[in-house]
């Protein structure tokens, strides 16, 4: 059953109260979508400003494994893939 | 004529006769450039700025307001300063904050045009458009805080100063402009100031300029204010940019070791987050800002390296942090806040000291040049080397030149890696690691800038592959670049971008309520294209050729070391300035 490894940078990490988590889930087939969904339950601040439902508010965005960003919760993750949240306005 | 928002003039000094004159600027300018960077690019131009040394009594330095100063509108207290820049011979547009922008202004002008060279060191003084000029002996050498302490001591509480520190004094070409612990930072306009002999601009006034519809600009400004709450500007309010450390370090695009490497060992103990830890810290915002992102971090009294102190805490920003940090192989948080503070007391660019330092240390390492002392990570070296640059003392003299010169002076091929565009220091986005951002480095009229560009915004979306990207991302670049020049002349924070929806037409109602005219979004569009295309002008006059939208060497071809999938070839490179000429509709050599 695959984990997910996610790592909180910025305001979601704020939120979160941590730098990151491992997320273990019962089916494969595990999406983007479905690892917010889980971190909005388990993070009521994150949930509050950074998460709507199972997509990240406007602002935020994901990044797997360092590689591809994403705003489409639709991506399928993988056993041991890290999905990395963070402040879509990167720069300085 | 007056305008609303505008005086509809500028004050043009002459330093060498002591005087100051207003000239009118015809309105169609001020529509077509706007103020702050527009503007002052365009009143330069005409002045034949570009083709005079710019460390001679014949440059010209201008400040430049906007037509949003002095409004409610939030973030909107800014001053451009524009010069040709003694790093990069090429124009150099730097921003900074606060009363100084208001008080100029108010003295009856949109800009301030300064000219010729002070007998002695001296205070250019400004009272509301009349201008003396003042003994500075006593301010020689000064640090740039105490030097406005002692300026508003000696002139009261209504003026305000944009002051230089030793740096400027003693022409680093990375000299600063600082006013209320903020500096105009990049290329070096402190230089350009010391070479006239002024350590200070003291300014006061009482000209107002009306608004075209002031009920309708002050709900506006309220609504833009409630906006600069929200989750758009969080990141800024509660962490401020030094938060971008960890994101970089993990994405490998963090410059570390005079970009040998994309993250580096360290950067978990410089983080914000590890900071705060051990040291208190306070927030700061410059005049008429909702935002408030300067994080002041408490420095130790012992941390200084034997170096005097005048602050008890620093502000803290991703930059200065990079550049003083992982640049120069330094993992210790109290050496980075510590030199953070000397180069805001000297007066000097912080990214552009970062980057020569961290160039001579990798010169040193490899044998290129006899400065043993000079090793990646040692603190004491960097803490040393900038007190000898700001004093232009030993070998701090030849690293007072910039990466550039110091590369053309040890040879051997070392230009290769001297971290520079055009001469200016790269800022901390690693090129091969970000590449929409490369090109925005390559092709930048300032040389490697992040503020004129922000192009490295498309390569943290899905819209590009960053360490693969094709001719499809140069619109992103030229986007991001159009947009800038806006923000840079309305004058608006770039912190404040992410609160807009439609910048363009939020844009041009600000315009709008403030200045009467009817502005449309497509012709802010225009006027943005026009501002680039001026500092293009500038930059040809000024002796600009192909060949330096480039990139170093070291960036070229070769893969990041700590991530093989970030390439830029030369080839590909080329192929991305030769389309964003072609977008733009240049010819690639005569603009
Ligand atoms: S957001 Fe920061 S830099 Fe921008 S105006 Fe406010 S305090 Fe100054």
């Amino acid at each position: 059953m695959p984990t997910i490894h996610v790592e909180f940078f910025g305001i979601p990490r704020s939120r979160a109260g941590l730098s990151k988590i491992e997320l273990e889930f019962d089916e494969p087939g595990v999406s983007v979508a479905d690892v917010i969904r889980r971190l909005g339950k388990q993070f009521p601040k994150l949930a509050d400003d950074c998460i709507t439902g199972s997509a990240l508010r406007d602002g935020y965005i994901a990044n797997i494994n360092g590689q591809i960003f994403l705003r489409d919760g639709k991506q399928r993750l993988y056993d041991g893939d890290r999905l990395l949240l963070l402040s879509a306005d990167a720069g300085g | 004529m007056t305008t609303y928002g505008y005086h509809g003039r500028y004050l043009r000094v002459d330093l060498t006769g002591a005087r100051g004159e207003y000239v009118e600027i015809p309105s169609d300018e001020l529509r077509g450039h706007l103020g702050g960077s527009g503007l002052g690019t365009r009143l330069l131009l005409d002045s034949g700025a570009a083709q005079a040394d710019p460390l001679s009594p014949a440059a010209t330095i201008a400040f430049v307001f906007s037509p949003l100063v002095g409004s409610p509108l939030t973030t909107s207290a800014k001053f451009a300063v524009v010069s040709k820049s003694p790093l990069t011979e090429r124009i150099n547009d730097s921003l900074a904050s606060s009363h100084f922008a208001i008080a100029g202004k108010k003295c009856g002008c949109d800009a301030i045009l300064i000219s010729g060279q002070a007998d002695e060191l001296s205070i250019l003084v400004i009272d509301d458009g009349q201008v003396c000029l003042e003994p500075a002996g006593d301010l020689h050498q000064t640090a740039c805080s105490l030097a406005e302490k002692q300026l508003k001591a000696r002139f009261g509480n209504d003026f305000h100063f944009a002051v230089i520190g030793s740096a400027g004094e003693n022409l680093v070409r990375y000299a600063t402009i600082s006013h209320d612990g903020r500096h105009a930072g990049r290329g070096g306009s402190g230089a350009v100031l010391g070479s006239k002999n002024i350590k200070a601009i003291a300014v006061r006034g009482s000209q107002r300029t009306a608004w075209a519809d002031p009920d309708g600009l002050v709900k506006y400004a309220k609504g833009l204010s409630e906006k600069s709450f929200g989750p758009a500007t969080a990141k800024y309010r509660e962490l401020g940019t030094a938060s971008n450390l960890l994101v970089f370090n993990r994405l490998s695009a963090l410059p570390t070791k005079n970009f040998q490497q994309g993250s580096f060992v360290g950067a978990e103990t410089l983080s914000p987050e590890s900071m705060l830890q051990a040291r208190e810290k306070t927030r700061a915002s410059c005049a008429a800002c909702t935002i408030g992102c300067e994080h002041l971090y408490a420095l130790k009294p012992s941390a200084a390296g034997g170096f005097a102190q005048e602050k008890s805490s620093v502000r803290l920003e991703y930059e200065n942090l990079f550049a003083l940090g992982p640049l120069c192989g330094i993992a210790d948080a109290d050496v980075v806040l510590s030199a953070s503070q000397r180069c805001d007391e000297l007066g000097l660019d912080t990214i552009s000291t970062g980057g020569t330092i961290a160039f001579a240390m990798e010169c040193a390492e490899r044998g290129f040049m006899d400065e043993p002392w000079l090793q990646f990570g040692d603190g004491d070296a960097l803490l040393r080397a900038i007190e000898l640059i700001a004093a232009r003392d030993g070998f701090g003299d030849a690293l007072a030149e910039g990466s550039r010169r110091l590369a053309d002076r040890v040879g051997q091929d070392t230009i290769d890696f001297a971290p520079q565009v055009k001469g200016l220091e790269i800022p901390g986005y690693e090129p091969r690691a970000l590449q929409t951002m490369a090109l925005g480095f390559a092709v930048g009229t300032r040389g490697a800038d992040h503020n004129r560009s922000g192009a490295y915004e498309a390569d943290f979306t899905d819209k590009v592959d960053r360490r693969n990207v094709t001719t499809d991302a140069v619109k992103f670049a030229i986007e991001s670049e159009d947009k800038a020049a806006i923000m840079d002349s309305l004058i608006l924070c770039k912190f404040l971008r992410g609160v807009f929806e439609d910048f363009y037409a939020e844009a041009a109602t600000m315009l709008r309520l403030v200045t009467g005219w009817a502005v449309s979004p497509d012709e802010l569009r225009d006027t943005a294209r026009r501002i680039v295309s001026a500092k293009r002008q500038f930059n040809i006059r000024a002796g600009w050729t192909p060949d330096e939208d480039t990139l170093p060497q070291r960036f070229l071809g070769t893969a990041l070391p700590d991530d093989p999938r970030a390439v830029l070839s030369a080839t590909r490179l080329d192929e991305l300035v030769a389309e964003y000429n072609r977008q733009r509709g240049w010819a690639g050599d005569d603009g």
